[in-house]
């Protein structure tokens, strides 16, 4: 496990964002399970900082959450994705894919530019 | 939209404030939750119970840590730590009782007693006067520098002379204060009044509740009288009935018609509250100070600029007339002040005093929580130990002892409310200090206290904190089996304390000396006459009947039959022994003076003659104070307008313009009218009075007789120099307004 990253300062909320709109409401264990699937097990997410980080998306009317069942019949807080959440989602996917695309300029070998 | 998420997300961790149980509760069953789902992952994946929970618990990596992190962010860290020390508070001084109650007493005392103190300086001192823009309200008085008088009336040309030549007032208005009789059916009663100028309410800006002010022509001689009644004289004498206007007070025995009614809380008699306005009439005599001059600086002119210019304009009158204007200037003040008058040193040398009271207490509180934080050491010890910081300890401490000092102050403002009441109704049996009745908790009075508090809390609480957020771990685990000991730095606060509490102790020890003492002295210094059982009657002869009040009485005057009469039959009633009139009241503050020559001497300079007060006595009047007789007669029944003028003399006097001779049989001189003269022969000398007051020495004084004829013109102003009486009390200076003072002393019960 020494090999996985941690997740990056900054990326926990846009990656609990884009699940939630990937896979519709899920509770806290599910969505850091998603988070791990989803980076090939890449990342390990410090459940330590992942709730208060739910709870700060909550807070700021992202996320929205209400206790529910899971599949194996066991009482879990369920969280979904708001309207505002929705739109804090396009706008941050957004600029990190500007980011992203600056980055990879620079890290691209061989294309000089004038 | 960045400041609408950051606001929304605080209004959230404000709600994360409450219903701490149930979201406790809830973030205890999502982590468990989190970790059932993650065992039973795990126990798909193929682990043995053993291993899933094991993995489980290490990949959460501690709940507690979480659930903290969790909180920070739920809630407000800072508020969530006031309020875990505030309950903590709670429980330490509820588990401490008898030191909370005696700390909680203490401090409610000291808090009390300024709190009391300052809702009555709130409402004497600092709570704007009731009218409009009362700020920019000035009080001008005239100053004597002769006599080092700072707050002295004006005469009615100075007055008008003022306000034609200053340009630093809107506007400016004159009253006086008088008593008059007041008849209704065969009852007389002296009632306290105040005489205005005309435009003096208009001044003020304060409108009559009902009817209206007086006219400019109503203050002419001969007019119509017209009076204003004020709300108190409207409640007392009317039982505040609605018809008034218009119908008829006699005042003085004359007929007054009511033309308005004044509103509560508008008061200008400093002394007394007035029941009746009238107008004042113009008063040509220059010499004849007796009003008191109320102006409205004009907006953005300064209190300090109106002085500059009253200044000039005092000098300029100064050169203009010299003979009655030398040394006179003027003295600009602020009418809150003058309206508080000598009482605002007094009520703030008692602030001063209940606030080292307040220090002694908080001296007290620290060393209690010194000795008690001894006690604690095992406590703080281990608090220390698992990880609490200083600064986390001194914020417990002081938490403890804001809320103690709080807690205090809640006390102390019940305490304060009550002993303020019965402060102003003791105040009042003595005075009736303008706007004491005013005294009322409000939200100054609250600030006042809640400042206080904080700052009592601090105050002790600061000591005590520092002291206790060192603590010796290994000292204080250690000492956990034995009784605690205190820490010798412990010991040493102490007795800083112990020494600061005995200093203030002995500040206010010296203090309540000085008082003492005065008193003292006040009670040892001879008044020179004895005051028991000894009665004082003021009386006051309607002038329609009787003549103007200290004119010539003449023995078949009205006046002469009428006091004649009135003291028979004082004297004849059972356990009167004597009794006798007298114009100003010996320690009554003030006397009038009057200049004099001595026949075959010359005058102490060309244009000043000699000088003393005078009185005015009837026959027995130092019998019935029982003055001690130093040398010659008293005045007797038989001296008369027939005999030759007699007048008796103080010691002072006597020492004074006759030094190392025999006064009796001397004689003075008084300028009577243009080229005459009256000579008077010394008859007898007195002990010195006290006519000022206990704490002014006795002047020369020299008393006539009110029977024999003074010079002629005896009443008008040509003979006399008035001179205004030591304020906040009325000027006695005006004859007219002085009424007749008898004094019966009676047998010693």
């Amino acid at each position: 496990m020494g090999d996985k990253q941690d997740v990056w300062q900054g990326t926990l909320a846009l990656m609990v964002l884009k699940t939630l709109e990937a896979m519709g409401p899920l509770h806290g264990y599910g969505i850091a399970r998603r988070i791990e699937q989803t980076s090939g097990d890449l990342l390990a997410v410090n459940y330590g900082t992942l709730y208060p980080a739910l709870l700060k998306l909550e807070q700021e009317g992202y996320i929205a959450s209400e206790w529910g069942v899971s599949d194996n019949n066991r009482k879990a807080k369920y969280y979904r994705l708001t309207r505002a959440g929705r739109k804090q989602l396009e706008k941050e996917a957004q600029e990190w894919a500007q980011t992203t695309d600056i980055l990879a300029r620079f890290m691209a070998p061989g294309e000089e530019r004038s | 939209m960045r400041s609408l998420r950051v606001l929304r997300a605080s209004l959230a961790r404000v709600r994360g404030l409450f219903h701490r149980n149930r979201r406790e509760r809830e973030l205890s069953a999502e982590m468990k939750s989190h970790l059932q789902m993650h065992i039973e992952h795990n126990l798909r994946a193929g682990m043995t119970p053993e291993q899933a929970r094991r993995d489980a618990f290490i990949k959460l990596g501690g709940i507690e840590p979480i659930k903290e992190s969790y909180r920070d962010r739920r809630g407000i860290p800072m508020i969530e730590t006031l309020l875990q020390d505030l309950r903590y508070g709670f429980r330490m001084l509820a588990k401490n009782p008898g030191f909370t109650l005696v700390a909680l007493l203490t401090l409610a005392l000291g808090i009390g007693a300024n709190t009391a103190i300052f809702s009555v300086v709130n409402a004497v001192l600092l709570r704007p006067l009731p009218y409009p823009d009362s700020g920019r309200l000035m009080m001008v008085w005239a100053t004597d520098a002769r006599r080092g008088n700072t707050e002295d009336v004006t005469s009615y040309p100075g007055f008008e002379d003022w306000r034609a030549q200053s340009k630093s007032f809107e506007g400016m208005t004159a009253f006086t204060t008088r008593g008059a009789t007041l008849l209704a059916g065969d009852q007389a009663e002296i009632i306290p009044t105040v005489q205005v100028t005309p435009g003096f309410f208009e001044l003020l800006r304060v409108p009559p509740a009902t009817g209206r002010t007086f006219r400019p022509d109503e203050s002419e001689a001969g007019a119509s009288h017209v009076a204003i009644l004020s709300d108190a004289g409207w409640k007392t004498r009317f039982s505040g009935r609605t018809d008034v206007l218009s119908q008829t007070v006699r005042i003085n025995d004359q007929p007054y018609t009511i033309v308005g009614v004044m509103p509560p809380g508008f008061r200008f008699h400093p002394e007394r509250v007035e029941e009746i306005y009238t107008p004042i009439e113009r008063d040509p005599n220059r010499g004849h100070g007796f009003l008191r001059i109320v102006g409205r600086l004009r907006p953005g002119v300064s209190r300090s600029q109106a002085q500059v210019e009253m200044d000039i304009i005092t000098r300029r009158l100064e050169q203009q007339y010299p003979k009655t204007d030398a040394d006179v200037g003027a003295n600009v003040m602020p009418l809150t002040d003058a309206i508080a008058g000598e009482f605002r040193i007094g009520l703030l040398i008692f602030l001063g005093v209940v606030a080292l009271v307040l220090l002694i207490a908080c001296t007290n509180v620290a060393n209690l929580m010194l000795a008690r934080s001894a006690t604690r050491q095992k406590e703080l010890a281990v608090r220390a130990a698992l990880g609490a910081s200083r600064g986390r300890l001194i914020q417990q401490f002081l938490t403890e002892s804001t809320l103690l000092a709080l807690a205090g102050g809640a006390l102390g403002l019940l305490l304060a409310n009550w002993s303020a009441r019965l402060l102003v109704t003791t105040l009042a049996t003595h005075v009736q200090l303008p706007r004491l009745q005013a005294t009322h908790t409000d939200a100054w009075v609250l600030g006042f206290t809640v400042v206080v508090s904080l700052t009592t809390g601090i105050l002790f609480g600061v000591l005590p904190a520092l002291n206790a957020a060192s603590p010796n771990v290994n000292e204080g685990l250690r000492e956990s089996s034995r009784s605690a000991t205190e820490s010798i730095r412990g010991r040493r606060i102490r007795s800083v304390l112990v020494v600061m509490e005995t200093a203030l102790a002995l500040v206010l020890l010296a203090g309540a000396g000085l008082l003492l003492k005065s008193l003292l002295i006040m009670r040892s210094t001879a008044p020179g006459f004895r005051t028991e059982n000894l009665a004082v009657v003021n009386l006051s002869l309607p002038r329609a009947k009787y003549g103007p009040e200290l004119d010539r009485v003449g023995q078949d005057s009205a006046r002469a039959r009428y006091f004649e009469q009135i003291l028979a039959r004082v004297t004849a009633l059972a356990g009167v022994r004597a009794a006798a009139l007298v114009a100003d009241l010996p320690m009554g503050g003030g006397a009038d003076s009057l200049s004099f020559h001595i026949p075959g001497r010359p005058d102490p300079s060309p244009k000043k003659p000699f000088s003393a007060s005078f009185n005015i006595v009837s026959a027995g009047y130092f019998r019935t104070m029982e003055t001690s007789l130093l040398a010659g007669r008293e005045f007797s029944e038989q001296d008369s307008a027939n005999t030759p003028g007699v007048i008796v003399i103080n010691e002072t006097a006597a020492r004074q313009f006759w030094p190392g001779q025999d006064a009796v049989g001397k004689q003075i001189s008084l300028p009577a009218g243009k080229d005459s003269s009256v000579t008077l022969t010394v008859a007898g000398v007195i002990g010195d009075v006290r006519q000022q007051d206990l704490g002014t020495a006795a002047h020369p004084e020299i008393f006539l007789n009110y029977m024999q004829p003074g010079p002629p013109g005896h009443g008008s102003h040509s003979w006399y120099e008035p001179r205004p009486s030591r304020l906040p009390s009325p000027p006695r200076s005006s004859p007219r307004s002085s009424p007749w003072i008898m004094m019966c002393r009676s047998l010693p019960s």
